[in-house]
């Protein structure tokens, strides 16, 4: 059986992880980095950049660059919480016929899924290298605070890239696989995931292998990208004061505040105080400005604080939803790079009154995690069982508007249940069914998720005819929902259909697009040459082969060499 | 295949207690959870959402007592024949009513219980002296959580019918219930 490779794929960056012989091994990329910056950049000629190249040169080409793209997965374009995001991003974004957000490049609507393929196929290309054998299956992460079409979206960006995704599993349970993996004793922990875009909470149980989400909660709108922001509008204000040049018209200059404001937070994790300078940000008659600026920990901390605030509420849910009381908590795991933040530190500290459990490297413990689930499913652990719960309640709009639940939240997953509903009027000869998640008791005011008539009621008096409405929630969290008519014995369920994603044709049609795009070959393979300078003599002849035929390597030998390389 | 009660679908005794219950559902949990049913996708979910479905009832003290109260004191289905004499025309017609009523309160007794207990109320109406119809119209109270009428239902049947059994069992069970 072919490897399956475990990736977390992130707002800003990704990383891939694969159980080797017990041991965990993250992936390192063609650059020889962990992580992948989550970035892609279209160039004029065609050639499309993803990963540290794309991220290179962001500020020469910011209309063409996508970045943050998990922020619009799964998403329309009129959602209300995506209007801060629309006007901070460069590129261009516009609707497709169903209303689903894409991103308008060189002429060309790319959706979401189709962008986080290729951040996707790059992963995989690369850990072929570096594995010296074929990808075809995978692992893959999403915030447990994802909704279906969000899953959805990700399942689909696994599809285009060439991958079967055997599941989709939540960011923290995966942490918390990757931290409790090797100890056995039966404890509550929880976990903190603050990443680039997301934040996630999650309380579980752990104990003996089995480990039991109590109860998630988070954020889909929180995260690293947001800090940077808050930086980004406090250098521009600052620059207005003093030059009356507003930054905000110039993209180039916004992208290269991006670039330093990102910078400057990560700094400011181990100093007290950076400094900022742009040389040549912007001219007026009187020549060119510079911006430079000083910005210390107590100014980002101020900056941000109502951020941090807002990551305690979910916390405050989850904790109610599961029970518990912060001193009942064993353990916290930090995840995410925005934990590495001080301030975020001591406040979850402050929550939960207890310091977080150290060994937890932020960037990776997701990946970790995603390969141990892809071993457990491989078959190759059996003593792991993950039981993860989905984060809304679902239900369908009943008479008068009201929202009928028929699965609550943090409920474990995999579930069917159903229920029995009825016609409303004399005669009615079909239902429609509309699927809500949310927790306000008017559906009108939770998100709908999917619409389906049920047709051929046989005509009857109101409240007679007997409709059994099945919900099934799978091991991905992701819903399918169907609807018999038991009043005339036949069944007649219906797979949703839903109102946002892709089809099955746009899928297939996508992949096969991407299969054939050609990568930068020149770049690709400097890049290469540049992994097998100076080291084995025979690296040179497989990669040589891996050109023309990837299915004869010699696998031995590709290990060997690469191990080299990477010191094991 | 029959519906498998909570208690076979956990391969457990009804006496098992919390910690049985609890090891018994993460046995089969490895043993059908999609995790480890790469290949058997369909069945595993169907199972592991019956497996999930019944642990959830049982390790629940106050929903276990009600399952309890429900599967001890099943609905009864059908109603005692009638004999009437050529006379008796018109109570024959109402009998028939009630029965009619009745049936359909069985009918609706698995989906709609706030529907079946209108039912019943009606065949109780028709014909007051009703014993199965009494019976399945407390069950249905108990079951949505009426007690105190579900049990002055059961009093009218017990002194309808002081043999029947079930109606002493139900009222025990009651008893446990709101204890």
């Amino acid at each position: 059986m072919s490897k399956i490779i475990g990736i977390d794929l992130g707002t800003t960056n990704s990383c891939a992880a694969i159980m080797q012989d017990g041991e965990i091994v993250i992936v390192p990329n063609a650059e020889g980095m962990r992580t992948t910056p989550s970035v892609v950049s279209f160039m004029k000629n065609g050639e499309i950049l993803v990963g540290e190249p794309a991220k290179r040169q962001e500020v020469i080409n910011p209309e063409t660059t996508v970045f943050s793209i998990k922020r619009f997965m799964g998403r329309k374009l009129d959602d209300p919480s995506l209007r801060n995001d629309r006007e901070l991003v460069p590129y261009g974004l516009v609707s497709a016929l169903n209303g689903d957000l894409c991103v308008k490049i060189h002429d060309r609507d790319y959706s979401p899924p189709e962008i986080s393929a290729l951040i996707l196929g790059k992963i995989k290309r690369d850990a072929e290298i570096y594995l010296g054998e074929k990808i075809e299956k995978a692992v893959i992460t999403c915030p447990a605070y994802f909704n279906d079409s969000q899953r959805q979206a990700t399942k689909d960006a696994g599809k285009i890239a060439g991958l079967d995704v055997l599941r989709i599993i939540n960011e923290p349970t995966a942490a918390s696989l990757a931290s409790g993996f090797d100890r056995k004793t039966r404890r509550k922990i929880v976990i903190y995931d603050l990443g680039g875009g997301t934040f996630d909470i999650s309380i579980l149980e752990l104990g003996n292998g089995v480990f039991e989400v109590k109860a998630t909660s988070g954020d889909t709108h929180l995260g690293g990208d947001d800090f940077d922001q808050r930086i980004i509008a406090w250098l521009i204000n600052d620059f207005i004061a003093k030059e009356k040049i507003n930054l905000r018209e110039d993209r180039i200059a916004l992208q290269r505040l991006k670039e330093v404001a990102e910078k400057a937070k990560c700094e400011l994790s181990e100093k007290t105080a950076t400094e900022i300078a742009l040389p040549f940000i912007a001219s007026d008659i009187s020549g060119p400005k510079h911006l430079s600026a000083n910005l210390s920990r107590s100014k980002i901390e101020d900056l941000t604080k109502d951020l941090i605030q807002n990551s305690l509420k979910p916390c405050e849910i989850a904790l109610e939803d599961s029970g518990l009381r912060p001193n009942n908590i064993d353990e916290i795991v930090l995840v995410g790079g925005m934990t590495r933040m001080p301030k975020v530190r001591e406040v979850v500290r402050r929550l939960f009154g207890k310091e977080p459990y150290p060994g937890v490297n932020p960037d990776e413990t997701v990946a970790a995690g995603a390969a141990i689930q892809a071993s457990v499913l491989k078959g190759n652990i059996r003593d792991i069982l993950l039981l993860d719960v989905t984060p809304f309640s679902l239900g369908i709009r009943t008479e008068g508007g009201m929202m009928s639940k028929i699965i609550q939240k943090n409920s474990t997953i995999p579930v069917r249940k159903k229920e029995i509903f009825s016609t409303a009027k004399d005669n009615q000869t079909f239902v429609r069914i509309q699927v809500y998640q949310g927790e306000k008791p008017m559906a009108a005011d939770n998100k709908l998720i999917g619409t389906f008539d049920l047709v051929g009621i046989p005509p009857a008096p109101r409240e007679t005819p007997q409709i059994e409405v099945c919900f099934d929630v799978d091991a991905n969290g992701i819903v399918r929902v169907s609807a018999t008519d038991l009043e005339t014995g036949k069944e007649q369920a219906i797979k949703i259909t839903p109102n946002s994603g892709l089809s099955e044709s746009d899928i297939t049609e996508y992949a096969k697009e991407q299969s054939e795009v050609k990568m930068p070959a020149r770049h690709d393979h400097s890049q290469h040459r540049d992994f097998a300078r100076g080291k084995h003599d025979e690296y040179q002849e497989i990669e040589s082969g891996q050109m023309e035929d990837e299915g004869e390597m010699k696998k031995t030998d590709k290990k060997k060499g690469l191990f080299g390389l990477f010191g094991g | 295949m029959s519906e498998q009660n909570y208690y076979e679908i956990l391969e457990v005794y009804p006496a098992a207690g919390r910690e049985e219950i609890e090891t018994a559902y993460r046995m089969l949990l490895y043993k059908y959870h999609p995790d480890h049913n790469s290949e058997r996708e369909e069945w595993s979910h169907v199972m592991t959402s019956k497996v999930v479905e019944a642990f959830q009832c049982l390790a629940d003290p106050k929903q276990r007592k009600l399952y309890n109260f429900q599967i001890y004191c099943p609905v009864k289905k059908q109603a005692e024949k009638r004999k009437f004499l050529f006379f008796q025309r018109k109570q024959k017609v109402q009998w028939q009513a009630a029965l009619m009523h009745f049936n359909a309160g069985v009918v609706l007794f698995t989906r709609q219980k706030s529907k079946a207990v209108s039912k019943f109320k009606e065949a109780v109406h028709l014909w007051p002296k009703f014993p199965e119809a009494l019976f399945n119209l407390g069950l249905c109270l108990v079951e949505l959580k009426k007690f105190e009428e579900a049990r002055s239902f059961f009093n009218r049947g017990k002194r309808l019918n002081p043999k029947g059994r079930e109606t002493y069992r139900a009222l025990r069970r009651l008893d446990e219930l709101i204890k």
